[in-house]
């Protein structure tokens, strides 16, 4: 005999699983409030990251906003408390990961290892960047072209989601699940091959 | 009439276990629906009928 509780959790789960399939006009509908949040968030953080990482704040807000649809249960309140307190959470984390992040790191590292050695020989330091791409190439052999675009112009280039959106027509989202994937993916390689 | 029971017209369609909890399903569905830009109420519920059936 199935419990009440079970039926309307059931009822919950189906109806969320059809409205997910519309998830889009949720997002359309909740983007002046999103870009708000995010606009406020970015005037607490210091001006160098502010600009620099304005875009993807609200590329990653965005994102926690449709990761929130699939969770948020209509019994227990309103959908827009419930989304606005882990928009502000997604950002903080996004920022914390990027601080850390070791991908970005690596590529900290050959800039700044090349810097030492150009100090010494320009030809020397062709040689110790080649190696290191090429070596950085091979990692990123089993990766997709777009997995390779997204992670090159995001950690190599340094450009924001939109801008590498707008070169493999893809949205700013779509951009970002990209980058988030290829990288979970890029920190095991490194791992392994540590 | 079906041995005995008259079936209300709005839950024809509807399997038992759904209608018995079908003014719940309603209230979620209006729920969900509020945060779309069209009205597709009916749409989620039909859906939500076909799937419990």
């Amino acid at each position: 005999m199935i419990s009440r509780k079970e039926i309307e959790d059931r009822i919950v789960s189906l109806l969320r699983e059809e409205y997910l399939k519309y998830s889009e006009e949720t997002l359309e509908k909740y983007e002046p409030q999103i870009k708000a949040s995010v606009r406020w968030y970015v005037s607490s953080l210091p001006r160098h990251i502010a600009g620099s990482e304005a875009d993807d704040l609200e590329s990653e807000a965005k994102i926690a906003f449709m990761d929130c649809l699939k969770t948020w249960d209509p019994r227990k309140g309103e959908l827009w408390p419930y989304v606005s307190v882990r928009l502000k959470g997604s950002m903080q984390d996004y920022l914390r990961k990027r601080g850390n992040d070791p991908v970005a790191g690596l590529y900290e590292y050959i800039t700044s290892a090349a810097n030492v050695y150009m100090a010494f020989t320009r030809k020397e330091i062709a040689h110790e960047e080649i190696d290191k791409n090429m070596n950085f190439e091979s990692v990123l052999q089993d990766f997709s072209d777009k997995e390779k675009a997204v992670i090159e112009g995001y950690y190599r280039n340094d450009k924001t989601f939109k801008e590498i959106g707008g070169e493999i027509n893809l949205s700013e989202s779509q951009v970002s699940r990209i980058c988030k994937e290829a990288t979970v993916k890029l920190k095991k390689i490194l791992r392994e091959d540590a | 009439m079906v041995g005995g029971r008259v079936t209300a017209p709005e839950m024809a369609g509807i399997p038992r276990v759904l209608a018995a909890a079908w003014g719940f399903a309603e209230n979620m569905a209006n729920r969900f629906n509020r945060e779309l830009k069209e009205d597709r109420k009916k749409k989620l519920l039909k859906k939500l009928a076909e799937k419990f059936e």
